[in-house]
């Protein structure tokens, strides 16, 4: 289909549902020919360019049953929550959760932040959203909801494929859970982009548990690395227990690099993106280390 | 396609309308009610000339469904002005500092930047390039825009 910005030019029938349950329902009659909107600052864009053509739009978005964010040994989100609000949450004692503020206010655009919703960043299921490594770092969880019942598992396994997930068509998100971290926790996030609230081009999230010079454990996380966001499980390892030195973070940040599937087509040559990859990591795992240890 | 009956309160004055699912709430705004002072410009989230505040919040026009927001108050730029005419002072700031020079991008900068006022009345030349990063302009170098927004920082 020929692009046009100006209109989507596909035609489809609409609902807003105001409960989970009545979106359980429409989602049970119409999920395989049906798109849920929430922000829509992914979904609008790519019906226009032809990407998407729904024959039924489920507008998620009055839903408060979806906006929440509470608890306490575990932090839940609602995925209706829009970007700003998440991102507000954590600004006052944000220090464990540096790394997914970070990665929100990275995105930039006022606007955008307003429109898009956490939910969504995820279930578009971009390799790309800014807020799937920092999620990633502190083993998030996603809560999926259909009307035969309810399934809890960790963010990793959620994404499939570029832009696919592992979501059925009549299960909506309600949820993202974080684990309390422990005593000694930070996290940061690190970007490179062509410009200021612009797409990645590749995305770097660390978390660590700092004790003294000892590293009791670090969690990398990276975007636009791979067909979909992912661990770096071996470059972790080789921090768990160990003395920090400059002389480690090398060593591991070519782990990370190695670690990478990065994509060999598009505008970013892979070794270039191994190299970003490296220096992300790096950058990131200072201040991350720096912030654990209230400065030092 | 069935037509959807809703409501738009906009800049004050109340708009019963009949649109299409597909519709987006800039076009509605546009060719519907008559306000062409919201611009369409990429139509793909980067620019942010659509800009246009839902419920007090600026959001981009070409990317909301209007039926999406039916109920909602809107402002758009024609809405800041007083009746009288006497303008607001960011868009008097704007003529001020020579923050125009094509003007496509100045109704979607002077509502991002009054949205900054409103939240942080005194804000820093850095906390205001950084709120306005979502909306692009091409000709000025955002420096005269910078200078009008940093001229209302109280």
């Amino acid at each position: 289909m020929e692009m046009n910005t100006r209109i989507i030019s596909h035609e489809f029938e609409y609902f807003a549902p105001n409960s989970i349950q009545e979106t359980l329902i429409l989602l049970d009659q119409h999920g395989s020919e049906a798109k849920i909107i929430a922000g829509g600052t992914d979904l609008v864009s790519q019906m226009k360019m032809g990407k998407h053509t729904p024959a039924y739009i489920i507008d998620i978005k009055r839903i408060k049953e979806l906006q929440y964010i509470a608890g306490d040994m575990v932090l839940k989100i609602g995925a209706g929550n829009n970007l700003r609000g998440v991102m507000n949450f954590f600004l006052p004692a944000s220090v464990p959760y540096a790394g997914l503020y970070e990665s929100i206010r990275s995105i930039g655009k006022t606007q955008v932040l307003n429109m898009a919703t956490i939910g969504g960043n995820l279930c578009n299921g971009s390799p790309k959203a800014d807020t799937a490594p920092p999620l990633l770092t502190y083993d998030a969880r996603i809560k999926l909801v259909s009307l035969k019942g309810e399934r809890i598992l960790a963010l990793k396994d959620f994404h499939s494929g570029p832009n696919r997930t592992i979501m059925e068509a009549n299960e909506l998100m309600t949820e993202i859970q974080l684990d309390k971290l422990p005593k000694g926790t930070s996290s940061a996030f690190e970007k490179k982009a062509r410009v200021g609230a612009d797409i990645s081009k590749i995305t770097c999230a660390v978390t660590v548990v700092r004790d003294g010079d000892v590293c009791r454990s670090c969690r990398i996380a990276l975007g636009a690395a791979a067909p979909v966001p992912m661990r770096a499980f071996q470059a972790e390892s080789m921090l768990t227990g160990k003395i920090m030195n400059d002389a480690l973070t090398e060593e591991t940040s070519q782990q990370v690099a190695q670690e990478i599937n990065p994509p060999t087509v598009g505008r970013t040559h892979p070794e270039y993106r191994r190299h970003l990859a490296a220096v992300m990591f790096k950058d990131g795992f200072r201040r991350a280390w720096q912030q654990a240890g209230g400065g030092k | 396609m069935k037509k959807y009956t809703i409501h738009l309160t906009v800049n004050g004055e109340k708009h019963t309308l009949e649109v299409y699912p597909n519709a987006l709430l800039l076009n509605v705004i546009r060719e519907d009610i008559g306000l062409t002072g919201t611009k369409y410009a990429c139509g793909t989230g980067q620019c942010g000339a659509c800009t246009v505040e839902v419920n007090g919040e600026p959001v981009l026009g070409c990317m909301t469904l209007a039926v999406a927001v039916d109920g909602a108050e809107i402002k758009t730029i024609e809405g800041l002005a007083q009746p009288d005419g006497t303008l607001d002072p960011l868009q008097e700031a704007f003529l001020d500092t020579n923050a125009v020079q094509c003007g496509f991008c100045t109704s979607g900068m002077i509502l991002i930047g009054k949205d900054l006022l409103n939240k942080n009345p005194s804000p820093s030349e850095s906390e205001i390039r950084n709120h306005i990063k979502g909306n692009l302009c091409r000709c000025t170098g955002y420096n005269g825009i910078t200078r009008a927004i940093l001229k209302c920082s109280k």
